[in-house]
């Protein structure tokens, strides 16, 4: 489960695999709720906001319970949009060296300009010729 | 027994502006010569002043800040007298016999001695005192008595450190209780060397904290600490208790001087040993990326011929300026290998020297060198031996380093005007990217930006501060004001000299030395570069990619701010630690990086670039945690999101109820806003 604070966008990307895959929110400002996305590779975004709410991905096999897991969270500056927070994982390995391959990914991006003010752009070319 | 005292005089800390104390009128200033003035002044203290202990001033934190009462263990004027002995009343005759075997036990592998001192001993005192024999003949000394009674006289010394923060100058407790740490990424920091931590708390009770660890023997003998601290002198048996409680050692370790007056401490030595330091200049954006990844060649670089043990110490020093179209920012990666001392080490000399006496002000031997010299310096064609003072160290002591570089960049830009930009000098060609060849279009604009130069160089003299200097050179190139062409030619001027600068401070650089001459980089001869700092530490997890995404966002600050006539002069340097036992140390991971970021407060835009850097590693998204001995404005609720509550804060104000046993003597505007208090 993985904690956010204040106001992000976010946009799920999933793509058809052996498991079901989805992922619940909780704690945020009207955007609790399970999310199931396509799996066609058609991205969906959405906005959450809230004090400190959380992600929880999930996913299942056929007519199994659903599980939740670990994705791996990667943080960069990413140009143009800056502050942004990727979930996903290639592989979900549970106890007992079980290791599946999902294909849902989430991408967050910080709307707080505290915390992600606009990227500078260089108003010159500060460059010598070749 | 009176204690010496000053009334209402100005306190303020070594960092501060010269000319502006922090506090213009601190009620009162005590200055404890021994135990027992120290335990009966907190014993007989009336009405409900709060008590804060100070050593150096070299913490930049609100945390060494007293509402009332500073008691001094080291006054930095040096007019009165210092907590500063190395004590021989527990070392060696109250050590259990026990512990004693146990490291008679370990043989030459894994060799340690011990050291207690009170505390208002600098650590670059401690480092000049630990390396010299000890007399293995004197059955008073620890050598002495492991000789006799164990018939092993292989503690004579000489010893070291094992690992030390890059500067000497702060009191070993002062040092270790706010977490100071070095960049040796295979050990933990310097709170983790220490044994045991003698207190005095609410009401003059003092107390004698040990660890407890399982399969090691009692560091110290009941009986005999009760005799040795259990008199009337020190109010009694009752007044006196000795724990061995790890919980109530691992609280204590950093405790942000809350739990009250540490009087001394125990620290484990080890033998003496050199260093082998390697530094190179690299692009911040090719190097990125290995952080995450302990493995990579950052933190296992290949052994330099000649040494047979892994790499244990990593710092990657940035420069937040780009250069290269505003793509690419330089770093200075320093790396460090230990190795055994040999006859002909450099480092005593230079930077302990010769033993001049006894002093009564510090309570030790002076050294001539120790504490009063630049940082140990190789000579560029013979590591073997020191060079003497750097060019920014000999530029820091007379405040005029900046000429050579400004004259320099003005003479390869007189060249590139002169010749169309035919003739590129060699700052220019590093600092400009190929590319459209934007800069050709600026040449006019850059004769105006050499007259501004000229003109401030004329305006420079020996008094002026290092900060001031940059501050003035920053207005003239980074002016908003000035046309847009020259705005352009200003800015890539502004990039050349940081450029410059940057490449001579962390230039490469081999060589070996003694321990202590490699790990304390401090200039103590300077008197402009370090006046009028500010400075945050945030940590973060190693292989967590928020911290390079904290570097990157610095970087993205300071190029913005740059375009609108601010700069940040100064350095933020990540280096890498070990985990601490500290309950509220910074150390919390396997790997921890400390990012510290440095300014001259002179240079407007460094102050904001701080603020940004502080706001953005407490935004709970980031993950930072500061360092408890530098600007730290956290509140209650960061240290609980961090540390607790049901976690180590719990544990930290548990072992705080039962030292102080609810009293208040040593709180402060500090610990209550930050919630370091029993509830």
């Amino acid at each position: 489960m993985h904690h956010f604070f204040g106001p992000w966008d976010m946009r799920v990307t999933n793509f058809e695999g052996f498991f079901s895959e989805r992922f619940e929110i909780l704690g945020s400002n009207g955007a609790d709720g399970m999310y199931v996305p396509a799996d066609d590779g058609t991205p969906f975004d959405f906005q959450v906001d809230g004090a400190d709410w959380t992600v929880d991905f999930q996913a299942k096999l056929g007519d199994e319970d659903w599980f939740s897991y670990e994705p791996e969270r990667a943080t960069a500056i990413v140009p143009p949009q800056g502050l942004t927070v990727t979930l996903a994982s290639e592989q979900i390995v549970l106890p007992g060296a079980m290791v599946f391959n999902h294909h849902m990914v989430l991408r967050c991006i910080s709307t707080d300009p505290a915390l992600n003010p606009p990227i500078p752009i260089p108003p010159w070319d500060l460059t010598l010729p070749d | 027994m009176n204690i010496p005292e000053e009334l209402n005089q100005p306190w303020t800390r070594k960092h501060d502006h010269p000319q502006i104390p922090h506090i213009a009128n601190a009620e009162r200033t005590v200055y404890p010569e021994s135990l027992q003035q120290l335990i009966e002044f907190c014993r007989d203290k009336t009405g409900g002043q709060h008590l804060k202990a100070a050593g150096s001033h070299w913490g930049l934190s609100e945390a060494a800040v007293s509402d009332h009462t500073f008691i001094e263990t080291h006054d930095p004027h040096e007019t009165h007298q210092a907590l500063g002995k190395t004590l021989d009343n527990v070392i060696p005759r109250c050590l259990n016999r026990a512990y004693l075997q146990h490291m008679v036990n370990m043989g030459s592998d894994g060799k340690w001695s011990l050291v207690h001192v009170e505390a208002g001993k600098r650590i670059y005192q401690l480092y000049a005192e630990l390396d010299r024999l000890s007399d293995v003949g004197d059955t008073a000394t620890l050598a002495g008595f492991i000789a006799d009674q164990f018939s092993d006289g292989g503690f004579g010394g000489p010893w070291a450190f094992e690992t030390l923060g890059g500067a000497g100058g702060q009191t070993v407790v002062g040092a270790f209780t706010t977490g100071t740490h070095g960049g040796d990424f295979t050990l933990p920091p310097l709170a983790d060397s220490v044994l045991a931590i003698h207190l005095v708390s609410d009401r003059g009770r003092h107390f004698w904290i040990e660890r407890n660890d399982p399969g090691i023997p009692a560091l110290t003998d009941d009986f005999m600490m009760s005799l040795e601290f259990g008199t009337e002198e020190l109010g009694g048996q009752g007044n006196f208790e000795l724990i061995r409680d790890n919980d109530v050692f691992d609280a204590a370790l950093v405790s942000v001087g809350r739990f009250g007056v540490i009087y001394s401490v125990v620290l484990k030595a080890v033998p003496q040993y050199a260093l082998h330091e390697k530094r190179r200049l690299h692009l911040w954006q090719d190097i990125k990326g290995q952080i995450a990844d302990t493995t990579s060649p950052l933190y296992a670089d290949q052994r330099p011929p000649g040494i047979e043990s892994d790499q244990r110490f990593l710092q990657v020093a940035v420069s937040l300026t780009t250069h290269l179209n505003f793509q690419k920012n330089l770093v200075g990666v320093t790396k460090r290998w230990p190795l055994p001392t040999a006859v002909l080490t450099p480092g005593h000399a230079e930077r302990v020297g010769d033993l001049e006496g006894f002093s009564a002000v510090i309570q030790a031997p002076r050294f001539s060198k120790a504490g009063r010299s630049h940082p140990y310096t190789p000579h560029p064609d013979h590591p073997e031996r020191s060079a003497g003072p750097s060019m920014l160290e000999k530029a820091c002591a007379d405040a005029s380093f900046v000429r050579g570089i400004i004259n320099a960049v003005i003479d390869e830009l007189e060249e590139f005007v002169a010749t169309n930009g035919a003739v590129i000098g060699p700052t220019i060609a590093a600092v400009a990217a190929i590319g459209l060849g934007g800069l050709l279009v600026f040449l006019a604009a850059f004769l105006a930006i050499i007259l501004l130069l000229r003109e401030l160089l004329d305006a420079i003299d020996d008094e002026t501060r290092f900060g001031q200097v940059m501050e003035q050179t920053k207005n003239r190139l980074l002016d908003p004001n000035l046309p847009p062409a020259e705005r352009a030619a200003g800015l890539f001027t502004w990039q050349a000299i940081y450029f410059a600068a940057f490449s001579g401070q962390q230039s490469a650089r081999d060589y070996n030395a003694l321990s202590y001459a490699v790990m304390d980089q401090r200039d103590y001869l300077n008197v402009s570069c370090e006046v009028n700092v500010e400075s945050v530490e945030v940590f973060f997890n190693a292989v967590d990619s928020r911290l390079t995404a904290f570097i990157d966002q610095l970087i993205l600050f300071e190029m913005g701010q740059e375009f609108e006539g601010k700069a940040f002069v100064g350095y933020a340097s990540l280096r890498f630690t070990g985990p601490t036992r500290a309950l509220i140390g910074m150390q919390r991971y396997p790997t921890t990086c400390s990012v510290e970021i440095a300014c001259l407060k002179d240079v407007s835009g460094g102050k904001e670039l701080i603020d940004f850097a502080v706001d953005w590693a407490r935004n709970p998204n980031n993950g930072g945690i500061l360092h408890w001995g530098q600007f730290n404005p956290w509140e209650r609720e960061d240290v609980e999101r961090i540390y607790g509550p049901g976690g180590n804060l719990t544990r930290w104000r548990e072992a705080l109820s039962r030292i102080t046993d609810g009293g208040d003597m040593f709180t402060s505007n500090f610990t209550q806003r930050t919630g370091l208090e029993v509830n």
